[in-house]
């Protein structure tokens, strides 16, 4: 291939893919089109856009090709351009992986000929929505970009809300859009500011601006502020839960999987502009990072909402990608190469390993949900058997959630790990304290996270029924096993055979950090080839243990009674361990920072009588802290609200004093 | 005609209009205020007709010509027969008592003069004197809408404040292209029909045209 053709290729597969995916769905706009056709339709031109795209990236990826296109289009805010670059390409993966597999998911898990009345707002919304993450990945101006950003933010809005007649979804919705737009806000702020630093609202090249400059640390926290909305870091994280628990579950893994990252995407791509980077920048992302993984592990071991659950674990892994972000800029701040490649490559790979696992857990929710008919942890049990596709599915993205080998979230942890390690070792002062207190961190988030996992698996799939359930639940079809299948075979290969993915990460890595020019690539400073002998190791003791097991079991006889019958005689389904009672020491350790609401009876007498015991993980920082908050300012502002008063003369007089004010000063 | 007349005929029309813009903003009779503005209409077109003829822009008497059957004839006469229809010339008090309306508005006309300066000394239009009058027409038109409470003599308002438009434009560069004016005589005559819709539909779930009862409308906290 020729060098034009390999910079070009990329980019014209990328673009295709983008406009594809905006066309998946337009067909659902014509009354005529037979919505089931309609949502075919939509799910072959996803198909094949991801496909398209996903060769495009690979070739970007492993060329390192960049081209940069400038829209013959007047546009305001300058010129507005187009560019494909290793980092792009890197960040469409997981969207166009995590698009496909959501897309073939909807034909099982929201067939048209069910919901004739959302298929079409949702299919339609769906194809804008994964169209104008690739169009904000690949923008690079400011107009573009906040264009591409809102599209996005308002299509998710809409699919997010498919389920519109139901008031929490309508609530969860609202609440999406007022964080979402408060962070577009501090964007076009943050913008603003880029052009006075830079001179122009076309996004420049990496390391070309000076982070000393008296408004980069401006411009920092705004961006930080604006795409911490979108990826959902601790503070600013209180849309998320209510958003990911009610949207379909295809759409919550598209939201979780991939609207997060874009998030991500936003922060790693604008501190590429900057080279000096202060050493508090990396801080303070490594600070947020450990605050989002424990806090948001702790809010999930609380929850009893299947989904909800998930949506905290997704904090948490934002938590972990921020860590290694801030590692990266604690690197380029002290000039460490090592430190920057193991930080934001683990980070990158901990995109997409995030991708994958939680868009597969979320989608093996969505077949769980589809089989009982609840999102009540408490109200499941023993689904193992019943659905043993969805189990083992949700079993596998279990496993790469908790960081266990041989999956892919073992890796990137493994990554970050590595990169403490080696900060600790080779350097001294401040980042030597961030850096020791981060790897306790992680190992403590992984831990919770396991404790989570065993619990949300125990309850879900282990055991007996809990409450008899009216119908038999029921295994998921081929299209939603499908999808399933294919997230958990990414996340296996990529714990097998991490070695694949070097050449992809070290494309990426190089794009945002120039460095002193030295060539660094990940096979030199990390044992990945070790992994990949440990997990087929692992593989294979597994396998064999099984197999024993199975022909072990052949031999002896087996009842089946509830677990932890205890010698009772009538042992009940309801009288085992629920999600509250697992996690429930666990809570109350950290009751301090849960607040959980506790409805615990009094005993009085003897005999105690009739009771209810209830309790309750709610989203505190909302509650305690920004609903407070709000109600105070608006309580302040009544005064304010007079000028408001109905009065129409008294309207068209503010019109007048205004333009008498501006007559008189200009 | 000499060019010299033709300032002075100019100015005594300019000066007519500032009158009945006065007029306006006190009178409190319904038939009368669309009388007035009738007469503000006339001024306009035959100033307009006057700068077209000493000009030799002849597109200006096709504006002229518009102007005095839009201004004179078609727009008092949907008013009037609006106000017969719907019962609805009672008279509403205005918010501002007569003399301190009147004070308001001759502190606006030495306002338009002090911003109109600049653009007197650098003109040489002959026309140039009449744009503070202009000014101070859109002015007393708003001001006419903010202490009119009568739905009625706010769209009267509208209108003279459009009249003033009107006037600034030929007094400051002798009139719009002719697209231009074609357009506004056409919005002005679909916004005659909507105020028409607007009226019949206040009036019914109002019970009056006083647009004080609109607050109603606002939500309570």
């Amino acid at each position: 291939m020729t060098d034009e053709l390999t910079a070009t290729l990329p980019a014209v597969l990328l673009i295709g893919a983008a406009l594809l995916a905006a066309l998946s769905g337009m067909p659902m706009i014509v009354r005529g089109v037979n919505s089931r056709f309609g949502q075919r339709f939509a799910t072959l031109t996803m198909v094949l856009a991801a496909l398209a795209g996903v060769g495009g990236a690979f070739i970007s990826l492993l060329n390192r090709s960049r081209i940069l296109f400038q829209l013959a289009w007047p546009f305001p805010f300058g010129p507005a351009e187009i560019g494909i670059d290793p980092l792009t390409a890197f960040f469409s993966l997981p969207i166009l992986i995590v698009a496909l597999c959501c897309s073939l998911y909807a034909l099982d898990y929201w067939p048209a000929r069910d919901n004739p009345r959302t298929v079409r707002k949702l299919t339609l919304f769906f194809g804008l929505l994964v169209s104008s993450m690739l169009f904000v990945l690949m923008a690079r101006s400011a107009g573009l970009f906040l264009l591409a950003w809102e599209i996005m933010a308002l299509a998710s809005y809409f699919v997010l809300t498919t389920d519109d007649h139901t008031a929490e979804v309508r609530d969860a919705g609202s609440l999406y859009l007022i964080c979402t737009h408060t962070g577009t806000l501090a964007l076009f702020a943050a913008f603003a500011l880029l052009k006075s630093i830079s001179g122009g609202y076309t996004f420049p090249g990496a390391g070309s601006l000076s982070a000393v400059a008296p408004l980069a640390t401006a411009f920092y926290l705004l961006v930080l502020v604006g795409f911490g909305f979108k990826a959902g870091i601790m503070p600013l994280h209180v849309w998320l839960p209510s958003a990911h628990a009610n949207a379909p579950s295809h759409v919550s893994a598209i939201m979780s999987g991939v609207i997060l990252k874009v998030g991500i995407y936003g922060i790693v791509r604008t501190l590429s502009f900057f080279t000096d980077l202060p050493l508090w920048w990396g801080m303070v992302l490594l600070v947020l990072g450990m605050v989002s993984g424990i806090a948001g592990v702790l809010y999930a071991l609380g929850q009893h909402d299947l989904k909800r659950l998930l949506a905290y674990h997704s904090i948490e892994n934002i938590g972990i990608i921020t860590m290694g972000i801030g590692m990266a800029l604690i690197g380029a701040s002290l000039g460490s190469p090592v430190l920057v490649l193991l930080g934001m490559a683990g980070a990158l790979l901990h995109v997409l390993n995030h991708a994958t696992f939680k868009a597969l857990l979320f989608l093996g929710a969505g077949s769980v949900i589809h089989a009982v008919g609840t999102r009540e942890i408490d109200r499941m049990g023993g689904l193992l058997r019943r659905i043993p596709w969805t189990a083992a599915a949700f079993l596998v993205g279990a496993a790469a959630i908790c960081g266990l080998p041989p999956l892919n979230g073992f890796v990137s942890e493994l990554l970050i790990y590595l990169g403490f390690f080696n900060g600790v070792i080779g350097h001294s002062g401040a980042a030597v304290i961030g850096l020791s207190l981060a790897a306790p961190a992680l190992a403590l988030i992984g831990g919770l996270a396991v404790a989570c996992f065993v619990k949300v698996f125990g309850v879900v799939f282990l055991g007996v029924p809990r409450v008899p359930s009216a119908t038999v639940p029921h295994e998921a079809g081929g299209w939603m096993r499908l999808p399933m299948m294919i997230l958990a075979g990414v996340c296996l290969v990529i714990g097998v055979a991490p070695v694949a993915t070097v050449p992809l990460l070290d494309a990426a890595v190089a794009t945002w950090y120039q460095g002193s020019g030295e060539y660094l690539s990940l096979t030199a400073i990390t044992p990945l080839s070790w992994i990949t002998y440990l997990a087929v190791g692992l593989l294979a003791t597994a396998l064999m243990t099984m197999l024993l097991y199975r022909r072990q079991l052949g031999k002896s006889t087996v009842t089946t009674s509830a677990t932890w019958g205890c010698g009772y005689l009538a042992p009940d389904g309801r009288m085992q361990y629920t999600a509250s009672s697992f996690a429930g020491s666990l809570v109350d350790l950290f009751s301090g920072i849960l607040c959980p609401d506790r409805h615990a009876p009094a005993i009085k007498s003897i005999f105690p009588t009739r009771a209810r015991f209830e309790s309750h993980v709610p989203e505190t920082v909302l509650e305690r802290v920004y609903l407070p908050i709000l109600a105070y300012v608006y309580e302040k502002f009544v005064p304010l609200r007079r000028l408001q008063n109905g009065q129409i003369h008294l309207y068209i007089l503010y019109t007048f004093i205004t333009l008498v004010v501006l007559l008189t000063i200009t | 005609m000499s060019t010299e007349l033709v300032i002075q005929l100019n100015t005594l029309l300019a000066a007519m209009i500032l009158l009945t813009s006065f007029a306006l903003l006190v009178q409190r009779r319904m038939f009368a205020i669309l009388h007035i503005f009738a007469w503000q209409g006339f001024f306009l077109g035959l100033s307009t007709a006057v700068i077209g003829f000493a000009t030799g822009e002849h597109h200006l008497y096709i504006s002229s010509l518009l102007t005095l059957v839009m201004k004179v004839i078609l727009l008092p006469y949907i008013l009037y027969t609006l106000i017969h229809k719907l019962k609805i010339h009672r008279e509403i008090e205005s918010v501002m008592n007569t003399p301190a309306t009147m004070l308001a508005g001759i502190g606006l006309v030495i306002f338009s003069y002090h911003l109109t300066a600049p653009v007197r000394q650098l003109s040489t239009l002959m026309t140039r004197s009449t744009l503070a009058v202009a000014l101070a027409t859109v002015m007393l038109g708003l001001l006419m809408m903010v202490t009119r409470r009568h739905a009625v003599s706010q769209i009267i308002g509208f209108l003279a404040m459009e009249n003033g438009l009107f006037f600034a434009a030929t007094s400051a560069t002798y009139g719009m292209p002719m697209v231009v004016e074609l357009g506004v005589a056409l919005d002005l005559l679909i916004a005659a029909f909507i105020f028409g819709i607007f009226f019949f539909h206040i009036n019914t779930t109002f019970d009056s045209l006083d647009v004080d009862q609109m607050a109603k409308l606002k939500e309570t906290d």
